[in-house]
C-alpha cells in the first residue's frame, strides 16, 4: 500500500500560477468544470499502428531515486520502472491479471499459489529467467536489509520455493486470495539474481543499474532532468515488444512548465497531471486531454486521524467534521472539477470495474450525504467539544493540500472547533508516516493515498486493521478484523464484496480516516502518438511498449 | 595589479572555505536526514537504517564527515550523490554548462540594452529620457517568474518562435532555447542597469571639468569618451558584477519555468533531499560566482582607474 504523495511542487509553481492568472487578464481562467470525455469502458487510447523513433513522456514531479523496482514506491518510479522490470504477472489496462513472466498461475487451495513460468522469458543480457531468479526477486521483499517498499504485502507469505524446472510455489500462513494481485505490480518485479548479488548495495544506483526482462532497458540517466530508455532488441515476447526505439522521461515540477511542454510538443504525453493544468491542456491543439470519469483512479484524498487521544478521540467529533465537509465544493473549486466527492476511502475507483460492482455500489450509496453544518455543530456540542483545539498537518509544498487544509479549517471552525493548520516541509511531512513521535504533534494530517490495483479489502486492511502498515492511530474493531480476514480468505468476488462492505459500514461510522475527494484520471497524449492506458494501470506496468504511431 | 589579483584569489579561497563550513553545518542541523528520503514511506528496521547510514557515512560525527569531504575535494573528488549514487561532478557537470550559457547570454542582453537605454536617457533629456524612464519603471517591477510566464505565452505559445519548454539539441538549438529564459532574466536587470547608467552619466555630465571642456569647444564625442564615460565606468561595472552574481540565483526560478536542464532543478531537489555532497557543490558554485564576479569588477575598475590599483596592498 503505497500511499502518499508529498508532491514536492515548488513555491515557484504557486507563484507562477498566480502570475498566469494575472497575466491572462481574468475571465479566461474560468474554471469550467472538466467533464469526462471518454467512456469508462475505454481503457486505452486508440491502439498504435506503427513504430516510433522516440517517445518523450512526463516522468512526474522529480527524478527517480533508484532504479531498483522495490526501493521507492512513488509516481516517478512506478510510472517508469514497470517498463524496465517486468513482474511475474501483467496487469492489463482494465486491471485484469494476465500472463507475464509466469504463463499461468493457480491456487489449488487458499494457502498455496503456484506459478508456471514462461520458458521463453529472458533477461535483457540474454540469460533465461529461472525459478531461482523469481524466488530471489520475490524473497527480497521479505529481506529487512532490502527494506522493500512492498514488504507489508508479504506479511502472510511463509515460503517462496522453486517446485519444478519452470515452477515456483508461494505458501501463505493463512488462506489468502488477495496476495496474487501484488504479483501484477512492482511487488512482483523480477530482477536477475546474479547481477543483483554482484552489485550488492549499489544495485539500482544510477551508475550500476539493474538487469531485468522488460521491453525497455535504461540507456542513460542524468539523475535530475531526464532518463532515457531504449528498446530491448531481444525482448522475449515479440507480441509485446516496444514500438518506440527510445523512450525519454523528463521530470518537471512546475504545473505551467508541464502544460507548456505538452502544448508545445516537447512532451508527447503525461499521466497524473496537476489539476491546474486542465484549463490550458483542454484547449491544446496538438493533442488531447483525457479526463476520466468518476472512479477512474484509486487515488483518494483523506484526513488521517493520527491519535485517538485529542479532540478527534471522540467519534462524534470525527463524524461531525466528516458531516460538515463540503466535498462537492472542494472537488469543483480546488480540483477544477477533476475530482469527485468521496464518502468511503475505497470509493468507486476500487470497485467500478469489479464484477461485484452492484454490491459495492449499493453499500456506497448508503454513505453518500450532503454536508449538514447545523447537525454537525449540534453533534460537536453533544460531544462537549465546542471550542476545543484541533490541529491538521499538511505538505506545505503542495498548493492543493494547503488550500484543502484551509477549507477544512473553515469547516472545523464553522462547527465550533478551533482548528489550527500547519504546513510542513517535505521531509517533516514524510516523517508523519514513519515516525510516531512526529505525528503525535498533530491530531490529524492530510494524505493523497492510492493503491496500484483496485482491491477494496487491501485498502481497508492497510489502515483499519491491527497489522495494517498505515494504521497510524491504532484503530481496531473486532467486526472489521473478522470481516476483512474473511474477505482475504474468500475466492468468490461477490462473497468477498459482502464481507468488505460489512467492514466498510463500521469503518465509515468510526472514521479512523475521513475520506474527502477522489481525483479523476488526467492523461494527455499528443496527436503523433497513441496507445497509452487511460486507467491507473500505468503504475508498475510496461505500458509504454504499446505506445506507437497512430 | 598582480598583488590585487593574488589578494582576491586568497579572498576567494577563504570565502569558499568558510561558506562550505556554514552550508555543511546548517544542512546537518536542519531536521531530516538523507536516508529518510531514500526510505520514503517505508519504516526500515533499525539494522537496515544503520547499514544505510554506514554506507553513506552518516554515522560519523559532523567534523569527521566535513574533513572527509574537504580532503576529498582537495584531491579533486567531489564525492558521490547520496540519492542516485552518481559522482557529484557528473551530476553537476551535466547542467552547469547550460546554466553558464544562460547567464552569459542574459548578461549580454542586460549590458547591451541596459547601458544603451541608460546612455540614451542621459544624453537626450526630454521625451527620450521620459520614455526610457517609463520603460525602466515598468521593467524593474517585472521579476523573472512573471516575465517567464508572459514571454512563454507571447513568444512560445502564441507566436511559436521559441520552444516553450526545454532546449533544443546542437549549439544553435540550445541557443534558440535559451533566448526566452535569458530575456526573462534580463528584463528586471536591464531596468536596473539603465537607471544606474543614466545616473552615473548624468553625474559626470554635470561635473565642472566636463562643462568647462564643452564650453571651451572641445569635440563632444571626445569629452564624452575621455571624461564622461571613463569616469562613469566604476559604478556601472560594480552593478554589472552584482547583477551577474544575483542572476545565478535567479536561474533557479527561470530554469524551472522553462524546464531548462541547468543546475536549477538539481539545486532545488538536492536541498530537499539533503544530498550533502551535491548541495555543497552547487551552493559553493553560487558562492564562487559571487566572489569571482566581485573580484572581476574590482580588477576591471583597477584597469580603468589607476588610482584604485594600490588598493590591493591594503585589501
Amino acid at each position: 500500500m503505497r500511499r502518499r504523495t508529498p508532491r514536492a511542487a515548488l513555491l515557484i509553481a504557486a507563484l507562477a500560477l498566480l502570475a498566469s492568472a494575472c497575466g491572462s487578464g481574468g475571465g479566461t481562467t474560468a474554471k469550467a468544470a472538466a467533464q469526462s470525455n471518454f467512456s469508462s469502458a475505454q481503457v486505452t487510447t486508440a491502439p498504435a499502428k506503427g513504430p516510433l523513433s522516440n517517445l518523450t513522456w512526463y516522468g512526474d514531479y522529480r527524478a527517480p531515486y533508484s532504479e531498483d523496482p522495490l526501493k521507492t514506491a512513488d509516481y516517478p518510479e512506478e510510472t517508469i520502472l514497470g517498463n524496465v522490470c517486468e513482474s511475474v504477472l501483467r496487469t492489463g489496462a482494465d486491471y485484469s491479471l494476465n500472463p507475464g513472466i509466469a504463463e499461468s498461475w493457480s491456487q489449488p487451495d487458499g494457502e498455496h499459489l503456484v506459478l508456471d513460468l514462461d520458458p521463453r522469458a529472458t533477461f535483457s543480457d540474454g540469460h533465461p529467467v529461472t525459478p531461482a531468479d523469481v524466488v530471489y526477486s520475490l524473497a527480497r521483499n521479505q529481506n529487512p536489509a532490502e527494506a522493500s517498499n512492498y514488504a507489508d504485502s508479504y506479511g502472510d507469505v511463509t515460503s517462496i520455493r522453486a517446485t519444478g524446472a519452470e515452477q515456483v510455489t508461494i505458501t501463505f500462513s493463512k488462506p489468502d486470495y488477495l496476495f496474487v494481485r501484488n504479483l501484477g505490480i512492482l511487488a512482483g518485479a523480477v530482477v536477475e539474481k546474479a547481477f543483483a548479488v554482484k552489485a550488492g548495495p549499489n544495485f539500482g544506483n544510477a551508475d550500476t543499474g539493474v538487469v531485468c526482462s522488460g521491453p525497455y532497458t535504461i540507456a542513460s540517466f542524468d539523475g535530475t532532468n531526464t532518463m532515457v530508455l531504449k528498446r530491448n532488441p531481444h525482448y522475449w515476447d515479440p507480441s509485446r515488444a516496444a514500438r518506440s526505439a527510445t523512450l525519454t522521461f523528463r521530470f518537471l515540477a512546475d504545473p505551467s512548465a508541464i502544460a507548456n511542454a505538452l502544448t508545445s510538443g516537447s512532451l508527447d504525453g503525461a499521466f497524473d497531471l496537476p489539476p491546474s493544468t486542465v484549463s490550458t491542456l483542454s484547449r491544446a491543439s496538438d493533442g488531447k486531454l483525457y479526463v476520466g470519469a468518476a472512479g477512474s483512479t484509486t487515488q483518494n484524498i483523506d484526513l488521517i486521524v493520527s491519535r485517538f487521544t485529542g479532540t478527534l478521540g471522540d467519534v462524534r467529533v470525527r463524524q461531525a467534521l466528516s458531516m460538515a465537509i463540503d466535498r462537492a465544493g472542494i472537488a469543483k473549486t480546488l480540483f477544477y472539477g477533476t475530482a469527485d466527492p468521496l464518502y468511503a476511502v475505497a470509493g468507486p475507483g476500487f470497485w467500478a470495474s469489479s464484477p461485484a460492482e452492484p454490491i459495492y455500489s449499493a453499500a456506497y450509496q448508503k454513505l453518500v450525504s450532503a454536508p449538514d453544518v447545523a447537525a454537525a455543530a449540534k453533534l460537536v456540542r453533544q460531544a462537549g467539544a465546542t471550542g476545543r483545539q484541533l490541529s491538521i498537518g499538511y505538505a506545505a509544498d503542495s498548493p492543493a493540500q494547503a488550500q484543502l487544509a484551509e477549507v477544512l479549517q473553515q469547516t472545523g471552525d464553522s462547527i465550533g472547533l478551533k482548528v489550527t493548520i500547519t504546513g510542513l516541509p517535505d521531509q517533516q511531512y514524510g516523517d508523519l508516516f514513519i515516525d510516531p513521535k512526529a505525528r503525535s504533534a498533530y491530531d490529524s494530517f492530510l494524505t493523497i493515498n492510492y493503491l496500484e490495483f483496485p482491491e477494496t479489502a487491501d485498502m481497508y486492511m492497510s489502515y483499519a486493521t491491527k497489522a495494517g502498515i498505515q494504521n497510524f492511530n491504532g484503530y481496531t474493531d473486532p467486526t472489521v478484523e473478522t470481516d476483512l480476514a474473511k474477505a482475504q480468505a474468500t475466492q468468490d468476488v461477490q462473497q468477498r464484496a459482502r464481507y468488505v462492505t460489512a467492514a466498510q459500514a463500521v469503518i465509515a461510522q468510526d472514521l479512523p480516516w475521513i475520506p474527502i475527494v477522489a481525483p479523476r484520471a488526467l492523461v494527455f497524449q499528443n496527436k503523433a502518438v497513441t496507445g497509452a492506458p487511460l486507467t491507473f494501470s500505468y503504475m508498475d506496468n510496461a505500458w509504454a511498449a504499446a505506445v506507437g504511431a497512430p | 595589479m598582480g598583488r590585487l589579483a593574488l589578494s582576491r584569489l586568497g579572498g576567494l579561497v577563504t570565502t569558499l572555505l568558510l561558506s562550505s563550513l556554514v552550508i555543511f553545518g546548517s544542512l546537518y542541523l536542519a531536521p531530516g536526514s538523507p536516508e529518510d528520503v531514500l526510505f520514503g514511506s517505508r519504516t526500515p528496521s533499525a539494522a537496515t537504517r544503520a547499514a544505510v547510514r554506514r554506507q553513506l557515512h552518516l554515522n560519523q560525527p559532523l567534523p569527521v564527515r566535513y574533513w572527509d569531504w574537504l580532503t576529498g575535494v582537495l584531491h579533486g573528488d567531489l564525492g558521490r550523490s547520496m540519492v542516485t549514487g552518481q559522482t557529484v561532478s557528473s551530476r553537476v557537470g551535466d547542467g552547469l554548462g547550460v546554466t553558464l550559457a544562460l547567464v552569459a547570454l542574459s548578461m549580454l542582453l542586460v549590458v547591451l540594452f541596459g547601458v544603451g537605454l541608460g546612455t540614451a536617457a542621459a544624453l537626450r533629456p526630454g521625451p527620450v529620457d521620459s520614455a526610457a524612464n517609463t520603460v525602466t519603471s515598468v521593467t524593474v517591477a517585472v521579476p523573472p517568474f512573471v516575465a517567464s510566464t508572459l514571454l512563454i505565452s507571447g513568444f512560445a505559445v502564441h507566436l511559436g518562435w521559441f520552444p516553450a519548454s526545454g532546449i533544443g539539441t546542437g549549439a544553435l538549438g540550445e541557443l534558440r532555447g535559451l533566448v526566452l529564459p535569458a530575456c526573462a532574466l534580463a528584463v528586471i536587470n536591464c531596468g536596473f542597469l539603465a537607471r544606474i547608467t543614466r545616473n552615473a552619466l548624468r553625474e559626470q555630465l554635470a561635473r565642472e571639468h566636463v562643462q568647462t571642456a564643452l564650453v571651451r569647444g572641445l569635440p563632444r564625442w571626445a569629452v564624452l569618451r575621455d571624461h564622461v564615460f571613463r569616469n562613469a565606468v566604476p559604478p556601472i561595472v560594480t552593478a554589472v558584477a552584482l547583477l551577474t552574481s544575483g542572476m545565478f540565483a535567479s536561474t533557479l526560478v527561470v530554469e524551472t519555468a522553462f524546464a531548462v536542464p541547468g543546475i536549477g532543478m538539481l539545486t532545488i531537489s538536492s536541498v530537499a533531499q539533503k544530498d550533502f555532497p551535491v548541495v555543497q557543490a552547487v551552493s559553493l558554485l553560487l558562492v564562487a560566482a559571487f566572489v569571482i564576479c566581485n573580484a572581476a569588477s574590482d580588477l576591471i575598475q583597477a584597469l580603468v582607474d589607476p588610482r584604485l590599483r594600490t588598493a590591493g596592498r591594503t585589501a
